[in-house]
């Protein structure tokens, strides 16, 4: 058996038995509003899927989280690059960065809504997460890159397309595609997070809070798989068009 | 004159490698700079490149620099031919004559990695003589070639190197005759 089919195989089998085991596990507790079971979770979400409200909320968040996910990639390669160029933009950058990396993400978002308004949170929250982790690695890839092909390129007086074609993308990408993955997740779970907390209209963050309320457990289930399913399809597009523009290989991340 | 180094003074730390050190090379001229490991030569080669700007002293060289580093620094996701055609805007043509030339016909679209030492340096090499610079700077080039393959090297260094002005760094006296260079030898290294 070729080995793409056999991790293919294990994929699947491995997801197969995750469902058994949380099948047996609801069937044990018998309490829908514990834990509702696969089959039911599934009904909750075509019952979902069949509203016509389902599409906007999911578009609302979507929209929070693609947005501040974008503009936070953008800010988080700049300020790599910044530090890159400059060492006391280096030291000027390093403390924000920590800071918010180590700042619990419930008091950033309770802080920001005393500052602005509801709806504009989900936003900025994401967009907080995305920053970081994209200029911490980033700027990891740029101080790797190999000075001795650096030292060629400029020899031979390459120009920035050049350079980048030859030598920058294939030592940067990896590290940008790595904080892609892991920023764009992030921003998901914090995303959602400050929509449950701060309630913005219409939004998935609100009907989790709602069916928390009225303990509708298998809608809370059903909302979760959207924002996984919407997530994995996020990060999945965001990584593709990312290797289309920048000239990479998704195969080498 | 094609290069002029004056009271060239190079140190690291607290080592001194160059020290007071002064060369002419006439537009055209080819010289094999010979001296023992460690001296300083590589430095000297980074000097003239404009890869090492912290040195007292005056230096000065006429025109574009080619040079064949020590290692052989290609580019493992490029192609041998990718390779060498990024240093020039001239034809893929002229590229892969050159390459075959250098015995490397079969291995136009192999990366780098499939490559054994003595191709890798040849890929360097074509690298170096692909960029048509005014001075060629050639360091160890001949490292990891038998001799029947250096003589064939040396006869396309000296075709594509007619008129430039051409020094190499070689521990290796014959190296020296094959590229029909003047030997300047300094047993003592570079400080005067």
């Amino acid at each position: 058996m070729k080995p793409e089919i056999r991790k293919r195989l294990y994929a699947f089998a491995a997801v197969i038995f995750w469902l058994a085991v949380w099948h047996i596990a609801a069937v044990r507790v018998n309490l829908t509003i514990l834990l509702p079971s696969p089959s039911e979770t599934i009904k909750a979400f075509f019952s979902l899927a069949s509203e016509a409200a389902f599409w906007e909320v999911c578009l609302v968040s979507l929209k929070s989280v693609f947005s501040g996910a974008v503009l936070g990639v953008a800010l988080g390669v700049l300020i790599a690059v910044l530090s890159y160029i400059s060492e006391p933009l280096k030291f000027l950058f390093s403390p924000i960065m920590s800071l918010v990396k180590a700042t619990p993400i419930a008091s950033i978002i309770i802080l920001f809504l005393v500052w602005i308004g509801k709806n504009q949170i989900p936003f900025f929250i994401s967009l907080m997460m995305v920053v970081p982790i994209v200029a911490s690695n980033v700027l990891e890839g740029l101080e790797n890159i190999n000075k001795e092909l650096w030292e060629v390129t400029r020899v031979y007086k390459f120009g920035f397309l050049k350079s980048w074609k030859i030598l920058y993308r294939h030592s940067l990408l990896p590290y940008f595609i790595s904080a892609l993955r892991s920023g764009v997740a992030l921003a998901w779970k914090a995303g959602i997070a400050a929509e449950v907390l701060c309630t913005p209209d219409n939004s998935i963050g609100e009907r989790l809070y709602e069916s928390k309320l009225y303990f509708e457990t298998p809608v809370l289930f059903a909302w979760t798989l959207v924002v996984i399913v919407l997530s994995f399809i996020l990060e999945k597009a965001m990584v593709w068009l990312s290797c289309k523009l920048l000239g990479g290989d998704r195969r080498e991340h | 004159m094609s290069i002029e180094l004056r009271n060239l003074t190079k140190s690291f730390g607290k080592n001194t490698v160059i020290k007071n050190f002064s060369l002419t090379v006439e537009k055209g001229e080819r010289l094999a700079i010979v001296s023992y490991s460690g001296s300083g030569k590589t430095t000297l080669f980074r000097i003239m490149a404009g890869l090492d700007k912290r040195f007292e002293g005056e230096k000065n060289v006429e025109g574009t620099v080619a040079l064949m580093f020590q290692e052989d620094r290609l580019f493992e996701h490029s192609t041998v031919l990718e390779n060498v055609t990024a240093v020039s805007n001239e034809s893929e043509e002229k590229a892969s004559e050159l390459l075959r030339r250098l015995g490397l016909s079969e291995h136009l679209n192999s990366y780098p990695e499939a490559l054994s030492g003595g191709q890798r340096r040849r890929v360097a090499l074509a690298r170096a003589l692909f960029y048509d610079g005014d001075v060629v700077l050639l360091d160890e080039c001949f490292t990891g070639l038998d001799p029947e393959t250096k003589e064939i090297t040396a006869s396309v260094i000296n075709e594509y190197t007619v008129g430039k002005t051409l020094l190499l760094i070689t521990h290796d006296r014959e190296e020296a005759k094959l590229l029909n260079c003047k030997l300047l030898v300094y047993d003592k290294g570079f400080k005067f």
